[in-house]
């Protein structure tokens, strides 16, 4: 059975990636979000599978909040194989997206949690990664985060935490203080969600169900790799 | 008469840009720093050039100090020729403190948003006086660390943040509101500064008079693109 942690589990992809996992049986997910509370589909998965699912409150941009979460798997297991850094916003205003009306604190704020917080996260959850035979680190990122994909203008703030949030992968692929470990970065699609907005393309099952195959298959030449969610490599 | 300005300027390469530029004619350099009081070299070169160097205080971390930039600068002119976002900044503790298990949320979120969301901010601050300028040029002064494709280990607040700064670059120039303003990013070289240490591999004389020579040969098919201090064009 291999024990996983997913941050932003409330909803779309996040929920996705713990539904797929619970259906497949073999698994043990953490979901972590922010409000368990308002969870409500979260929550009924959990009731569901109790055995193989346990709701953890998590705000990844707190340091505090973090530390409390390592607590609350640890009287679980000592062991993590896979972390997928889901957790994400994505604000709908201009401050973080129209060049004239973008705003630093909108935008610190927006590196902090898209970027800097997934990095802080596998750190904290580093130990118990260590102790896995294979041990995974997934980041749901975008192609929004690729600079050779960039054509347009706007969306400052979302496609400067996924560049960096993309380096965090590159970084911790090279970083020989967890043996084993196997980052990589991804592109989860064009998926319908609460954050995204988009009214067609994928359905959260769908990116969720791909995601899943690519990180199944994981061997330690992909690290360091960034993946859309059919498998295909994506351009930096 | 080409009106420059340069963030970072009291030492290292952003002196020797504001050096290089004086000594190239018919200049005039807005050499900003956070304390213009302890910046005794750009001081003394300020008195030789009187008409060709003004001062101006501006610590980029700071929005308010910004906007009093851009007050100060508009009192000496109605339009900027060339931009160069050259203050950045290294976690106070060094490579060490940059090491897997020693990372805090906070400490590389500053270093991300100076190095990142400042340039970005302060290229918006300006964007009315670029737009009068001719041949307006925006330079983000990067690094090579903040290349995707050429990873490497550790110093992930410094990675992080150049990858972020390398994607402003890129959204800006394609950017509509950013129209007739060229856009590009640099890999300096691995100078001799505070910064680079002792045993880099370049002089700031030599990145400067690179990084000018370039800077002055932009033309629009340069926009977006990512560019070393000797000319060569670097992976993203």
């Amino acid at each position: 059975m291999e024990y996983i942690l997913i941050t932003g589990a409330s909803r779309g992809i996040g929920l996705g990636l713990v539904q797929e996992y619970l259906e497949s049986g073999d698994a043990y997910v953490f979901a972590s979000c922010r409000n368990p509370d308002t969870a409500n589909d979260l929550q009924t998965l959990a009731q569901t599978y109790p055995n193989h699912v346990h709701v953890i409150q998590l705000d990844i941009s707190d340091n505090e909040s973090i530390k409390a979460s390592l607590q609350a798997v640890l009287e679980k297991t000592e062991v993590l194989d896979i972390l997928i850094n889901n957790g994400a916003i994505m604000p709908r205003t201009n401050e973080t997206r129209q060049f004239g009306e973008l705003d630093m604190d909108a935008l610190t704020d927006m590196m902090k949690v898209n970027a800097v917080a997934p990095l802080i996260v596998t750190q904290t959850y580093a130990n118990l990664l260590k102790n896995s035979a294979h041990p995974r680190v997934v980041m749901v990122s975008s192609e929004m985060g690729s600079m050779q994909w960039t054509t347009s203008g706007g969306a400052y703030g979302y496609r400067m935490s996924k560049a960096a949030m993309n380096m965090t992968a590159r970084t911790l692929a090279m970083d020989a203080n967890i043996p084993k470990l196997i980052v990589i970065t991804t592109h989860p699609g064009n998926v319908q969600t609460v954050m995204s907005g988009l009214k067609t393309g994928l359905l959260p099952r769908e990116s969720a169900h791909g995601l899943v195959k690519v990180i199944t298959s994981l061997t330690t030449e992909d690290s360091g790799k960034f993946y859309q969610w059919d498998g295909e490599e994506h351009m930096w | 008469m080409k009106r420059i300005l340069i963030t970072g300027a009291n030492r290292g390469v952003g002196f020797e840009l504001t050096r290089q530029y004086v000594q190239a004619g018919d200049n005039h350099v807005f050499a900003t720093c956070r304390t213009p009081d302890k910046a005794s070299e750009l001081n003394t070169l300020a008195k030789q050039h009187p008409n060709k160097v003004t001062i101006i205080q501006l610590d980029i971390s700071d929005s308010k100090s910004i906007e009093s930039s851009v007050k100060a600068v508009e009192q000496h002119t109605n339009a900027l020729d060339i931009l160069i976002n050259n203050a950045g900044i290294f976690p106070k503790g060094g490579h060490q403190s940059q090491n897997l298990g020693k990372l805090s949320i906070n400490d590389v979120s500053q270093v991300v948003t100076t190095n990142s969301v400042s340039p970005l901010i302060v290229t918006q601050a300006y964007r009315h006086l670029l737009k009068k300028g001719n041949n307006p040029r925006v330079v983000m002064i990067s690094s090579q660390l903040g290349s995707l494709i050429n990873a490497g280990s550790g110093s992930y607040a410094y990675r992080m943040s150049k990858a972020s700064m390398n994607m402003a670059a890129r959204v800006l120039a394609n950017d509509g509101d950013m129209s007739g303003i060229i856009t590009i990013t640099t890999h300096p070289g691995w100078v001799q500064t505070d910064m680079g240490g002792a045993s880099a591999s370049i002089t700031p004389t030599q990145s400067a008079t690179g990084l000018m020579k370039l800077i002055n040969g932009l033309t629009r098919s340069d926009n977006g693109k990512f560019y070393k201090w000797n000319g060569e064009e670097h992976l993203w």
